[in-house]
């Protein structure tokens, strides 16, 4: 530690010669965590709604774009909501739940908010038990020829499936499906920023678009849209705004990823009028930027390994050559070479770490910054990074200060007495 | 004390070979103070260097306190340079970013020792010369005599046997010089040997030997006017 | 009740009255006849309306005694409680739907529907039963019985008085050489030749649980429904 002190202490009483290598470490370090964090939170943000959502497609009308599924009612376009009864009576294999949903803007308390009208689970139930007859039969042909969706996908129930767990029942399971279990015509549920701002409990009386609603409970925080909306049932919501029976998209979950391929293939044959697209769709753009991010991020690793290099080299030739006459006093009284080319490595060591740090703080803060205002979600800088960024600073730091040191250790302390 | 058994230092230079040092025999005991003198270039460097176990010669054995000190590691010959021999340069050569305490201290910090013991040493040392209110001062904010003082305590704080002195007084007024020869004198006294290069008469006339070099030959010198020490030297 | 069945018949068969009845009397009285109906709604007489009323008509014609049907607008009053019921004004039109004497929902066609679409939405008494209960979100067990053996399996009966599953289900039995029952034997495609009992269970809305032979214990019953993931016993209901 000794000769550590040495060090700190020359370096930061003698800033200037190591600021600009600094800078460029710290700079460059910033850059590759940056772009570091914001595709790994990319990509895990990809893969998340690949596992909640993979097994699920949307329809929508034919001309919307799209970007971010959850909102994928926000486009103002419809469709007829017979399309959501085509798909229960075409009996498609691996459909497990069906929500369709419209969504229009109301007041609430003088401020805006949009009222979704989504159809319960219970009426889907309803809708697929009017083909029981079909089902059963079909179900024991099958049975008999081996094939059906039971065979092929263990676990898996399709719309056969109607057991109705506490859990599917509560409105808990809202978070992880989306889907309501049971909603009467005169009432909404408020999800959590809408219960928070006005203060919803359940049991109160709102007014919207001209009909009082009673609010039958408080949705639990779903991280998405649904926190600043109300859900009403799509019928009585389609009465109240005069839309008529449509709505704006269908999400059509499936039971599993397995079958996800084939419902879009099915689904596009049955509605040809519709757009039918899935979760890989929709975050096709996305991973293509990520896989973009990621190579962005390799080129920055390359050009920190380079330019942070050549800076801390330069940087540490200089030092060498401007202390000259320093070292040599050192080594003439009585410091080893080792010694003087282990403070020269030291230094630079420490101005990787530093580099590192400064890089590492200024990289987190901007991923974050550019995730909240730009991106729409949280980007985190994980451990993995952050180890990632120090190692390279240091590794290229302690690399590219090796011949400098090198040299210093080979002076000759005789240059001390020169004037000779 | 130290001794140079034929000890040559040959530099090959362009095809010729120079002669930096000629086959030089040399016992110093403790108390002995020389002074070496002669041209330039005619030496002197070379032997300070290879009396302070700086410069390996190309012949010879220097053996200081019984260690040879050329046949000994790279590591060890620090250590002893180190310990032993102290060094006062004629540009002070003190670190420009250390305070005044903390280059006296430098050479104990070399090799550990706790921080109380060398900062108790550094600033008795200080005291002694007169320095007891700068100790917080960087060489620059410090005088030329203020800083061969500080130099000067660097030198002694270890405690060498052998100070080996380059042209000590050439950048101070009267009186620092007289209070730098005073202190060497007093280094003599504690019976430590002294090598002192130097073109000041008046300093070589403070030793008790004189030693004259040129072109790299030592010999053993009469008296200070006979060598012409004011004039000849450049 | 009786009085009444005479009363609708009788004025249903009076003319000029026949007519006046809505489409959801007509129905009900089909069903107190003991015929099966085939409610067809549509919104435009178009051309797929046509072909979807001319097939339905053939087929009743052929066989007035067993079917009658009524088509629907979604936008005439008359038709409301069957729109309503059948939320028809949402469904793509034009549609059947096939009903069963005791009301089960037989088949469900949007757009156009074949001859061996209504022959199959006509059902035995027991296997209309059977989908009944299915529609009201019952487990049904099924004992298919040997001629001349109507005797119910010990399993299923002790099945039947747990306190737990019990209320959960529904049972239903035919018997071979009932002749009104062939068809549900062929259907659920069992021996009319059986020696003895054969029990399928079936969960709600369509889902066949399996076949199990009259010695099957109300244990192994119990397990195969619970087992199912289509339970809605306490128990399942609970996740446990």
């Amino acid at each position: 530690m000794r000769l550590f002190g040495m060090v700190w202490s020359e370096m930061v009483r003698r800033p200037g010669p190591s600021a600009a290598a600094l800078v460029v470490v710290a700079f460059g370090v910033a850059a590759l965590v940056a772009v570091e964090s914001v595709a790994t939170s990319s990509e895990k943000r990809v893969a998340g709604q690949m596992r909640t959502l993979g097994a699920n497609v949307l329809v929508l009308p034919a001309e919307t774009t799209l970007q971010d599924y959850y909102a994928a009612d926000s486009h103002g376009e419809s469709l007829p909501e017979e399309y959501a009864s085509r798909i229960t009576m075409a009996q498609l294999k691996g459909v497990e739940e069906l929500s369709p949903r419209l969504s229009v803007e109301c007041e609430l308390d003088e401020s805006s908010v949009v009222l979704t009208g989504v159809l319960p689970r219970q009426e889907f139930y309803e809708q697929s038990a009017w083909q029981s007859f079909d089902l059963l039969t079909a179900d024991i042909d099958s049975f008999e020829t081996g094939g059906g969706l039971g065979r092929k996908h263990e676990g898996c129930c399709g719309r056969t499936c109607q057991l109705t767990t506490e859990e599917k029942r509560s409105l808990a399971s809202y978070a992880k499906t989306r889907i309501v279990h049971e909603l009467d015509r005169d009432s909404v549920l408020v999800g959590a920023d809408v219960a928070e701002e006005h203060g919803f409990a359940g049991g109160e009386t709102v007014r919207l678009l001209g009909a009082d609603f009673r609010v039958a409970g408080v949705l639990p925080r779903t991280g998405t849209v649904d926190d600043a909306r109300l859900l009403g049932h799509l019928h009585r919501v389609q009465e109240v705004s005069d839309s008529g029976p449509v709505v704006n998209v269908i999400e059509v979950m499936g039971c599993c990823d397995a079958m996800a391929a084939d419902l879009v293939g099915d689904l596009k044959d049955l509605l040809p009028g519709a757009r039918v697209v899935t979760i890989a769709n929709l975050v096709e753009a996305q991973v293509t930027v990520n896989g973009l991010m990621k190579r962005l991020s390799y080129v920055l690793f390359a050009v920190l390994v380079v330019l942070g290099g050549a800076s801390v080299a330069s940087v540490m030739f200089a030092n060498v050559s401007e202390r000259r006459r320093e070292l040599g006093t050192l080594m003439a009284l009585g410091a080893t070479p080792s010694t003087v080319g282990r403070m020269v490595i030291l230094k630079a060591a420490t101005l990787g770490v530093a580099g590192a740090v400064l890089g590492v703080g200024l990289g987190a803060v901007s991923a974050y910054a550019v995730g909240l205002r730009y991106l729409g979600f949280t980007v985190s800088t994980p451990p993995a990074i952050v180890l990632t960024g120090f190692g390279t600073a240091l590794l290229v730091a302690v690399v590219a200060s090796y011949v400098p040191a090198r040299r210093a250790a080979r002076l000759d302390p005789c240059t001390c007495l020169q004037e000779l | 004390m130290i001794s140079l058994d034929q000890v040559e230092k040959r530099y090959e230079q362009g095809g010729a070979v120079v002669h930096a040092l000629r086959s030089t025999t040399l016992d110093l005991r403790g108390g002995d103070f020389v002074a070496v003198v002669g041209p330039s270039g005619s030496g002197k460097s070379t032997l300070l260097s290879v009396l302070g176990a700086m410069l390996n010669p190309s012949a010879g054995r220097v053996v200081l306190d019984g260690t040879s000190v050329y046949e000994i590691g790279v590591a060890e010959r620090a250590r002893v340079r180190n310990e032993r021999i102290g060094f006062v340069f004629q540009n002070f050569n003190l670190v420009p970013w250390m305070t005044a305490l903390e280059n006296v201290e430098l050479p104990l910090r070399l090799y550990g020792g706790s921080r109380a013991e060398r900062r108790g040493r550094a600033l008795e040392l200080l005291e002694h010369f007169g320095l007891a209110d700068r100790v917080g001062h960087r060489p620059s904010e410090l005088s030329a005599g203020q800083q061969q003082r500080v130099a000067l305590a660097r030198t002694l704080v270890t405690r060498p046997t052998l100070v080996l002195a380059d042209e000590p007084t050439g950048n101070l007024d009267p009186a620092s010089r007289n209070l730098v020869l005073q202190t060497l004198t007093d280094f003599r006294d504690d019976d430590r040997a002294i090598v002192l290069v130097t073109h000041d008469p008046a300093v070589s006339r403070a030793a008790d030997r004189i030693l004259t070099i040129s072109d790299g030959l030592l010999e053993e010198s009469k008296a200070a006017s006979e060598i012409g020490l004011a004039s000849d030297v450049a | 009740m009786r009085i009444e069945l005479w009363t609708v018949t009788l004025l249903l068969s009076l003319p000029g009255l026949a007519s006046a009845a809505t489409p959801g009397e007509r129905v009900e009285a089909a069903a107190a006849s003991g015929k099966h109906s085939y409610v067809m709604f549509y919104r435009s007489d178009d051309d797929r309306t046509q072909s979807m009323a001319e097939t339905i008509e053939g087929f009743v014609s052929q066989r007035p005694d067993e079917t009658s049907w009524v088509k629907v607008n979604v936008t005439d009053s008359a038709g409301k409680d069957l729109v309503e019921r059948f939320k028809a004004s949402r469904l793509p039109l034009p549609a059947v739907f096939g009903l069963a004497p005791n009301g089960a929902i037989t088949f469900v066609r949007k757009l156009a529907v074949d001859t061996d679409t209504l022959e199959g939405g006509i059902v035995t008494p027991q296997c209309s039963a059977m989908v009944e209960a299915l529609q009201r979100q019952k487990v049904t067990v099924v004992c298919f019985h040997p001629s001349g053996s109507p005797a119910i399996p010990k399993g299923v009966q002790a099945l039947a008085r747990d306190r737990n599953l019990g209320p959960q289900l529904s049972f239903v039995s035919a018997i071979a050489d009932d002749p009104a029952e062939a068809r549900f034997f062929q259907r659920m495609r069992v021996e009319r030749d059986i020696t003895s009992p054969a029990v399928l269970v079936f969960a709600p809305p369509g889902s066949f649980i399996g076949r199990f032979p009259a010695n099957v214990s109300s244990a192994t019953l119990a397990k195969a429904i619970h087992g199912s993931g289509k339970c809605n016993c306490k128990k399942c209901r609970h996740g446990n």
